[in-house]
């Protein structure tokens, strides 16, 4: 401290004064702005260093939910980025975020009010990962990283204070996920043996992109026991196929390949496609371990699954086109094709440890890779 | 909700039903359009897990109120 009621640190810098931070924090938690966890108090200044990393106008339309009557403007998404923590650097990123999720089309049929609980996974590709500082090695999926974990965090601040998606008043998630706070990657592109996810559609190395996929689940994967592909792939394999993800007909699922599991495979021949070939040729259940828990037909207008002797039950769409799949050892595939699996890189070279997200989509649609648009 | 609510704004009479747990979002989303006062209709949950028969015994518990919301006299 000094004499002249300034608070100084021990390195000479300028300290804010707690009980002012302290203030500013309890009034915005006063207001219902937060997550629960304490958000950036922003004003004007800071606002308008947001706005200036874009061209779009602070009156323009990032996202509506015209079934809430609600939309979200650029000066709006920018606020809460800024009050959840992201430097005014990091907006262009969210924007994409944003493009990308209405792009993906779930936003608009009101999934963030659904009881399944679901949250947005943001991929992040090219430059822009370096430049910002998000993460995409090492405790990918955890805390440690301002840009990962406040990117992620903006588009639920703006959930919140933008489309007044509160839990249990318009969100309606049962138990909701923790990624629901955050769940923000980077890919780790130098450490894969494949070109990353954008370059399988289209866009060029060097360009900064981002990916958001709804997602229900992040599920670990140990399988430090083998290097060989097939025993590999199949424990992957069996983790997308488990009952409990069939909501559904069928899943959709994104693997977040180690890079230890990603070399593994890559050193034995396999590249993307026949990855996702085998993953969607191996993940099956018997008709026998669908019926044991009630899921082997589906519903004749949601197209959920259900018992075979509910009301409402029809075979579905594998069991139409293939009786023969129902009987005897007859087996239904979980995944509707094998463009319905993504295949990302990410987290250390330390372990064999992957991950299945359990995606809502794509279901066999162009995943939405958003290029990030830098002033 | 919201779809009971339009229906209603385009001169179809209609009655939202929801489950008691949706009571609170229910009320959100008839504020959120602008209809706090919406009448609407809430049963037990759950009802998906329901057997055909449970079905029709909540139509046929239900069916009074639903006329009763509707205003038309049995």
């Amino acid at each position: 401290m000094t004499t002249t009621g300034v608070p100084v640190g021990s390195d000479g810098g300028r300290v804010p004064d707690p009980a002012a931070v302290q203030d500013a924090i309890e009034y915005c938690y006063e207001r219902g702005w937060t997550d629960g966890l304490p958000v950036v108090p922003c004003d004007q200044a800071l606002l308008d260093r947001f706005l200036a990393q874009t061209d779009r106008g602070p009156d323009d339309v990032v996202f509506a939910m015209p079934h809430l009557n609600r939309h979200c403007t650029v000066r709006l998404a920018a606020l809460n980025a800024a009050m959840a923590g992201c430097r005014p650097e990091y907006f262009p990123v969210v924007l994409a975020a944003w493009d990308s999720l209405a792009a993906e089309g779930y936003l608009a049929k009101g999934i963030w009010q659904s009881t399944t609980g679901t949250a947005p996974m943001l991929v992040v590709n090219g430059p822009v990962r370096e430049r910002i500082g998000l993460n995409g090695r090492g405790n990918v999926f955890g805390p440690g990283f301002r840009a990962n974990a406040t990117i992620g965090r903006a588009l639920r601040l703006t959930a919140l204070n933008a489309f007044g998606l509160r839990p249990r008043e318009l969100d309606q998630a049962t138990q909701g996920t923790p990624a629901k706070y955050t769940l923000c990657i980077a890919e780790n592109e130098e450490e894969s043996p494949w070109a990353p996810l954008p370059a399988e559609y289209g866009f060029a190395a060097g360009e900064s992109t981002v990916t958001a996929m709804t997602i229900r689940s992040v599920v670990h994967v140990e399988a430090r026991h083998t290097g060989v592909p097939e025993q590999l792939l199949r424990d992957f394999a069996d983790t997308v196929a488990r009952t409990g993800a069939l909501l559904h007909e069928t899943i959709s699922a994104c693997l977040v390949l180690g890079p230890e599991h990603a070399r593994l495979l890559a050193g034995a021949g396999w590249d993307k496609p026949r990855i996702r070939e085998f993953v969607y040729a191996e993940a099956v259940r018997s008709r026998a371990d669908l019926d044991r828990v009630g899921k082997g037909s589906v519903s004749r207008k949601s197209r959920w699954r259900v018992p075979v002797d509910h009301p409402d039950a029809v075979p579905d769409r594998e069991a139409e086109s293939d009786p023969d799949s129902t009987v005897g050892a007859g087996r239904a595939h979980v995944l509707r094709s094998p463009e319905t699996v993504l295949v990302v890189v990410a987290g250390a070279s330390n372990s064999g440890v992957s991950a299945v997200v359990e995606t809502f989509g794509p279901r066999g649609d162009r995943p939405c890779v958003v290029p990030v648009e830098h002033r | 909700m919201a779809d009971g609510i339009l229906l209603e704004r385009n001169g179809i009479p209609a009655v939202s039903i929801c489950t008691e747990p949706f009571r609170i979002p229910a009320d959100a989303m008839a504020k959120a359009y602008g209809f706090p006062g919406f009448q609407y209709l809430l049963t037990p949950h759950p009802v998906a897990s329901l057997t055909l028969a449970e079905v029709r015994q909540r139509v046929v518990e239900m069916t009074p109120r639903i006329l009763a919301i509707l205003g038309v006299e049995e």
